[in-house]
């Protein structure tokens, strides 16, 4: 499912004392089934953005179109049900909005009330914890009783439930520790690669946007100021640093090097790529490509 | 600034003491803590690493009486962790927890900063400028009037910790309190809690995924299902390479770098090197080819 924003812009609080402006004049296309990363400081409006992709907001100006529903300042929220079926949004800190009795229920709740049976939500709920590694024996625990890192697969498994062509995740793994981190993207990537989901991924951790990611947008007060592919982005340090963003660990460390003479063919953007060229350029005495 | 930090060798009067500890949540089968013993120096910067659900922040919780020892004594600061102790103590070790989205009970940003103050009864007239000192200090101060609500995360969390900048303890306590953060945000947050540590001679515990901030500390704690693993400097603990990953943490990327260069037969120490060492060493490395 395509998504088109429009000249979109959108004003928090508008009409009060308090308003600001959440979107500037955004215009972008999102691709059926890409995996897409939006980056950008703080407070740059990724997290405004993101709503707008399943409707959760409305533009105050300008139109966005999910599929084919066209979405402008005048939608009315009724009928938006199957639009959010096919969006999954994800929020930061997932974990926070579980509510069920057990692990079972809560994920089943989505598909419930999105107007499957008790039996094919139940269905549909298993198939999704299993997609995200939640044991049986935890299906009739409550969720309340999990670790961190179990209870935001849960709430992942709630919105994986509902089937979604695109998967819309606000820092999916801020929080967790490097394991839980690598396993949770690791299944992001799987479904995007077997499944053709689409994703939208908004991240700090630039390893993450380099190592997944097809496209990026880079956001910066309220405003689309670049996008590209990875290496397209951080081709340019200096401007990142400028937009107050950082470039890889790989990059970083490389730029290090060829700042102290050590002469690198390409910026690398992940530590393989980096370990591969520092490989070519030492050529040590019995070295193989690995 | 890898020279000039003082390593967990010099040995400071620890200013926590924790002595046998073993707390178990009645839910739950296993204890998670389970015979926890370690002292943390005076002035010094101890990270506390273990992956989600190790244990790492009911030591925090312990120590601060928000979950009671089983098993075991602590003393903070002196004063045993006990009932009669426990107010003394949290004016002493303030503690900013993971996550502020539940802590915020003030109308504007600075309004929540000066709750703790208000709480400790400190007059409106020094009230002011501590509260704007500490919103300076977070890079909050042109948030001062906003309600909290319409904050990002990461800008949430800036705040949370200004509120503990505000009380001026004697330990602060970061219980992953930049996991949120972007990371220009959390180089400044770190940056700010190290200038503070120096300027008011602060004890530092920070429980933490991230491996580069607790590279930067003087000792590090693994903790790993309830028991602790390993403590040692960051050199020691980092270069046990792949073993970090069996405790749920990831290879710091210089040990990686390391490891995929040495397999491909370029000469390097075996032990752990900093990414200015690791840099050095590829330039030797190349400049003598």
């Amino acid at each position: 499912m395509e998504i088109v924003l429009d000249h979109v812009s959108y004003t928090y609080q508008a009409g009060t004392p308090f308003a600001g402006d959440g979107l500037r004049d955004v215009s972008v296309t999102i691709p059926d089934g890409a995996y897409t990363a939006i980056i950008g400081q703080t407070g740059s409006g990724k997290s405004t953005l993101l709503q707008h992709l399943n409707a959760l907001l409305k533009p105050t100006a300008g139109t966005v179109k999910i599929g084919d529903r066209l979405i402008t300042a005048k939608t009315s929220n009724k009928n938006l049900k199957p639009l959010r079926a096919k969006v999954g949004l994800v929020f930061q800190f997932a974990e926070n909005q579980l509510f069920e009795e057990t692990v079972e229920k809560d994920v089943a709740f989505g598909p419930k009330n999105f107007g499957a049976t008790e039996e094919q939500a139940l269905t549909q709920a298993h198939h999704a914890l299993q997609l995200v590694g939640i044991d049986e024996q935890y299906y009739q625990q409550s969720p309340f009783d999990l670790s961190g890192g179990q209870m935001r697969r849960v709430a992942i498994a709630g919105v994986l439930a509902m089937e979604p062509e695109l998967l819309i995740l606000d820092e999916p793994t801020a929080g967790l520790d490097p394991k839980g981190r690598a396993e949770l993207m690791g299944l992001f990537a799987t479904l995007h690669r077997e499944q053709g989901i689409g994703i939208v991924l908004v991240t700090h951790q630039m390893e993450d946007v380099a190592n997944f990611a097809e496209r990026v947008l880079v956001m910066a007060h309220g405003q689309l100021i670049k996008q590209g592919t990875p290496a397209e982005v951080f081709a340019d340090p200096a401007w990142l640093a400028a937009q107050h963003l950082g470039l890889p660990r790989a990059a970083q460390f490389a730029r290090q090097l060829q700042a102290k003479g050590v002469p690198l063919p390409a910026v690398p953007l992940t530590e393989k790529a980096l370990a591969q060229e520092l490989i070519q350029v030492l050529h040590p005495e019995g070295g193989r490509p690995s | 600034m890898y020279n000039e930090r003082k390593r967990g060798n010099d040995v400071e009067e620890p200013i926590i003491t924790i002595d046998h500890l073993t707390v178990k949540y009645a839910e739950q089968q296993h204890p998670a803590l389970d015979d926890i013993s370690l002292t943390v120096p005076a002035h010094s910067w101890t990270a506390i690493i273990g992956h989600n659900g190790s244990g790492k922040s009911t030591m925090i919780k312990a120590l601060t009486g928000l979950v009671t020892a089983d098993a075991g004594t602590m003393t903070v600061a002196g004063m045993p962790v006990d009932e009669a102790h426990i107010w003394d103590i949290r004016r002493k070790m303030g503690v900013v927890f993971q996550n502020p989205e539940n802590q915020f009970v003030g109308s504007t940003v600075a309004d929540d900063v000066a709750f703790g103050l208000e709480n400790a009864q400190i007059p409106r007239d020094k009230m002011i400028p501590r509260v704007q000192n500490a919103l300076a200090q977070v890079g909050m101060t042109d948030f001062a009037t906003r309600e909290p609500a319409h904050l990002s995360g990461g800008q949430k969390q800036r705040v949370a910790i200004a509120g503990i900048v505000a009380l001026a303890p004697d330990i602060i306590a970061l219980d992953e309190a930049t996991s949120m953060l972007d990371p220009e945000g959390r180089v400044a947050v770190l940056q700010t809690i190290r200038n503070l540590k120096a300027q008011q001679d602060l004890t530092i515990l920070a429980v933490t995924h991230d491996l580069e901030e607790a590279a930067a500390a003087d000792n590090v704690i693994v903790i790993d299902n309830g028991h602790l693993v390993a403590s040692g400097t960051p050199p020691e603990i980092f270069a046990r390479g792949e073993k970090l990953i069996d405790m749920g943490l990831a290879v710091p990327f210089t040990e990686q770098l390391k490891t995929d260069l040495s397999n491909a037969g370029v000469p390097l120490p075996a032990h752990y090197l900093t990414e200015e060492e690791m840099a050095e060493q590829i330039w030797k490395l190349y400049s003598t080819m």
